[in-house]
């Protein structure tokens, strides 16, 4: 079964629950496992009082000489029983308030969370005493005092699920074709909510059997049922410390942590198998195999950046390597823009975050070399690269909101880049106002936090950073995604008289065509990992070469045809796991022949500033757009 | 702590940075510490009042004569003034802890300055 599978993947989940089976089976099984009977009258003599562990009381005997193993094993049962149902209650009551508060909103959703946060301030165990002491101390009550306390942590985290859920298109859907409330909540949202309702029950759980042991303890338990917190009372109260029988205390005590373990590590377990992917951050160490050192290109001279037959990877180790960005190479020259094109998924931002060596944990480059100024890059150690990036090649993020820390100040932001790679002489304070005065940003804002700015001046204080150590590449990741049309034509106004007043080299990742034509010298069209067309930016509006190219030109509004609705591309690109033998884009071409379809096209030259990885290409020379 | 630690971790400005090339130590005291440290605050104050509640099981096992052991005598004892003393000092304590968080929280994200 898929569960049992999973389970067996995460190490913690299955310790957990081996732990909590076993804790259950003692406690179904006690007539069987128990030697004696505990509520059996019993006949005692002197001896049998603190018997140390023998023969014939394996655990040893308590104050009244009843056997201890004999209680542990009956004690599981009381307490997982108070465990289980306060648990129970407690997840209900929780789970409906979320899902109502959550569901429904509003009045109702403020009322209830209101109600959830003065519950989650009041903690639980003097409740929990005060709610038993003033009631008959019975099992019942015991339970439902115990139930009725914390359930305001699950029903924050349902009513969060049921949030994010009640926005999916199927629930929408649902809503849109009549389905009732009771019918949405039970069928759509309930079984989206479970997996982590689960989770958080068996925290409950640990919570609640704890809180009986505690009440136990403390005197406040029904004195007629044996639990381990009990036990544990009894043993106390009676003497066991100064009569040193360790045995009586020990195992009741143990029995308590054995079952709070097995919860904790099933709850992390299944809380790790809902959130697989989380453990991932941008600290973990570069996963980058060592590369060869390549030949250096013969034109090493003339450019400033030259990537060739670049490979990206992601994935691996267990599950099958996939190929992101396949052989991919360019050049750039001094003050040159390069655009990079192509639809999402295409390896746009592989390419980009490969040749700066800055891949999310998976990816790694298996393959190829970056030149940077004659410098091979894939070949210096993590150290070299750390001194050597933001210095000669720096970034630009995509979303530059997120990619700024809103807990400190653009300058304090900035300065620290200079900080980190500039001698101690430079002004750090004159560099960081002459930076923002350079992307129109007044350096009195340079003391205010990111939140202060709007979205083009995050942009713009994230290009100042980018320059803070004059840098000769720029690699530029979507800046102009998520900004208005005014504000994307300032930013790339702003790149391009950086290009000519610096001498800046840019890469500009977009899937903009709009930002291409109005900066771009050259363009690299993308598709699939691998680089379908290279051309100047003219050779491409005009005259596109790749049916891929033509289409994407073709889906981008013109003046020319106004009326009628803008041609898509059918289909979408194909996964990367699966491999094609011939062009990768053979399935959704207009054109395609049985031969693009067995044989790999290779990139080559079909005019003086074009390439084109198409088979077809001089037949479709002036076709098209 | 360590959830948190890794989702402000996995945030876009601790990749920007890296790769400023700072270093592992540098990006975690000056980017990922304060920002994670956010959510620490609150939960501290929360489990002030718990620890109240462990007070209670603490002084009752050795017999210490504090806040906890009036409390649970009062509970055994019925003595309801004594009770309703002790509880007004736990919510009391609890209310000024959430306060505190409140404006040491403040001070920590600047985007809650603003709004007032």
């Amino acid at each position: 079964m898929n569960v049992w599978v999973k389970l067996r993947a995460h190490r913690l989940a299955l310790w957990g629950s081996g732990m909590l089976v076993l804790a259950i089976a003692v406690a179904v099984l006690a007539p069987w496992i128990a030697p004696y009977d505990p509520h059996a009258p019993l006949k005692v003599g002197i001896d049998d009082i603190f018997a140390p562990p023998n023969a014939l009381h394996w655990l040893g005997t308590d104050d009244a000489g009843r056997d201890v193993l004999s209680h542990f094993v009956y004690g599981a049962r009381v307490s997982l029983l108070v465990g289980f149902f306060a648990t129970f209650i407690s997840v209900f009551i929780g789970g409906s308030i979320g899902l109502l508060a959550g569901f429904v909103g509003g009045r109702t959703d403020h009322a209830l969370m209101r109600l959830a946060d003065v519950a989650l301030v009041i903690p639980d165990l003097p409740l929990i005493i005060v709610l038993v002491a003033l009631t008959e101390p019975g099992l019942i009550n015991i339970i439902i005092a115990i139930g009725i306390v914390g359930w305001s942590g699950t029903a924050r985290l349902v009513r969060a699920q049921t949030l994010a859920v009640k926005q999916r298109h199927f629930v929408l859907r649902a809503r849109a074709l009549g389905a009732g409330t009771a019918r949405i909540i039970l069928r759509h949202v309930l079984p989206l909510v479970l997996p982590l309702l689960v989770a958080n029950t068996v925290l409950v759980l640990s919570l609640a059997i704890l809180n009986e042991s505690t009440l136990s303890f403390l005197g406040l338990g029904d004195s007629t049922l044996i639990s381990w917190g009990q036990m544990l009372h009894f043993a106390f109260t009676r003497g066991a410390m100064s009569a040193g029988a360790w045995w009586a205390l020990v195992p009741p005590g143990l029995g308590i942590v054995w079952v709070v373990l097995g919860c904790t590590l099933l709850g992390q377990g299944l809380e790790q198998m809902l959130n697989a992917g989380r453990e991932r951050h941008h600290l973990l160490k570069e996963h980058q195999p060592p590369l060869r050192g390549q030949d250096a290109p013969a034109d090493l001279d003339a450019a400033v950046l030259i990537v060739r037959d670049l490979r990206v990877e992601y994935g691996g180790e267990g599950s099958r390597a996939v190929g992101a960005v396949d052989g991919v190479s360019f050049a750039l020259e001094r003050g040159e823009i390069l655009g990079i094109v192509g639809e999402s998924g295409c390896g746009k931002t592989s390419l980009a975050l490969g040749l700066l060596r800055l891949l999310p944990p998976g990816g790694r480059v298996v393959g190829g070399g970056v030149w940077l100024a004659g410098r091979e890059l894939l070949t210096l150690d993590a150290a070299e690269m750390d001194a050597l990036r933001w210095k000669e090649l720096a970034v630009v993020f995509q979303g530059a909101m997120h990619s700024l820390n809103p807990l400190r100040t653009v300058a304090a932001q900035i300065a620290e880049a200079i900080g980190r790679h500039e001698p101690a002489t430079v002004d750090i304070a004159a560099r960081v106002d002459e930076l923002l005065v350079r992307v129109g940003i007044a350096p009195e804002r340079g003391g205010d936090y990111p939140h202060q700015y709007s979205g083009g001046m995050c942009q713009r204080a994230a290009i100042a950073m980018a320059l803070a150590c004059n840098p000769k590449v720029l690699v530029a990741d979507e800046p102009t995604t998520a900004l208005d049309a005014m504000v994307q034509a300032q930013i790339l106004d702003l790149l391009n008289e950086l290009r000519r007043e610096l001498g800046l080299a840019v890469v500009l990742v977009t899937h903009d065509l709009s930002a291409v034509a109005r900066i771009c010298d050259r363009v690299l069209v993308m598709y699939s990992g691998a680089v379908v067309e290279c051309a100047a930016r003219e050779e491409l509006f005009v005259r596109p070469q790749h049916p891929y190219s033509q289409a994407l030109l073709a889906a981008h509004p013109n003046l020319k045809h106004r009326r009628g609705p803008l041609p898509s591309i059918p289909g979408s690109p194909p996964s990367l796991q699966e491999t094609l033998p011939g062009c990768r884009f053979a399935p959704r071409c207009t054109r395609a022949e049985a031969h693009c379809r067995e044989e790999v096209p290779a990139l080559r030259r079909v005019d003086v500033g074009q390439m084109v990885a198409c088979h077809l290409a001089d037949i479709t020379t002036n076709e098209g757009v | 702590m360590r959830k948190v630690m890794l989702e402000v971790l996995a945030e876009d400005y601790i990749l920007t940075a890296r790769a400023k090339g700072l270093g592992a130590f540098a990006v975690l005291k000056d980017h990922a510490l304060r920002n994670a440290s956010l959510p620490i605050v609150t939960l501290v104050a929360l489990n002030l009042g718990f620890t109240v509640a462990g007070a209670i099981q603490v002084e009752t096992v050795f017999s210490w004569p504090g806040l906890g052991l009036a409390a649970f005598e009062a509970v055994t004892r019925r003595d309801y003034p004594l009770l309703q003393g002790a509880f007004l000092l736990l919510a009391v304590s609890v209310v000024l802890a959430n306060l505190l968080a409140d404006l040491v929280y403040a001070r920590l994200d600047p985007r809650l300055e603003q709004r007032s």
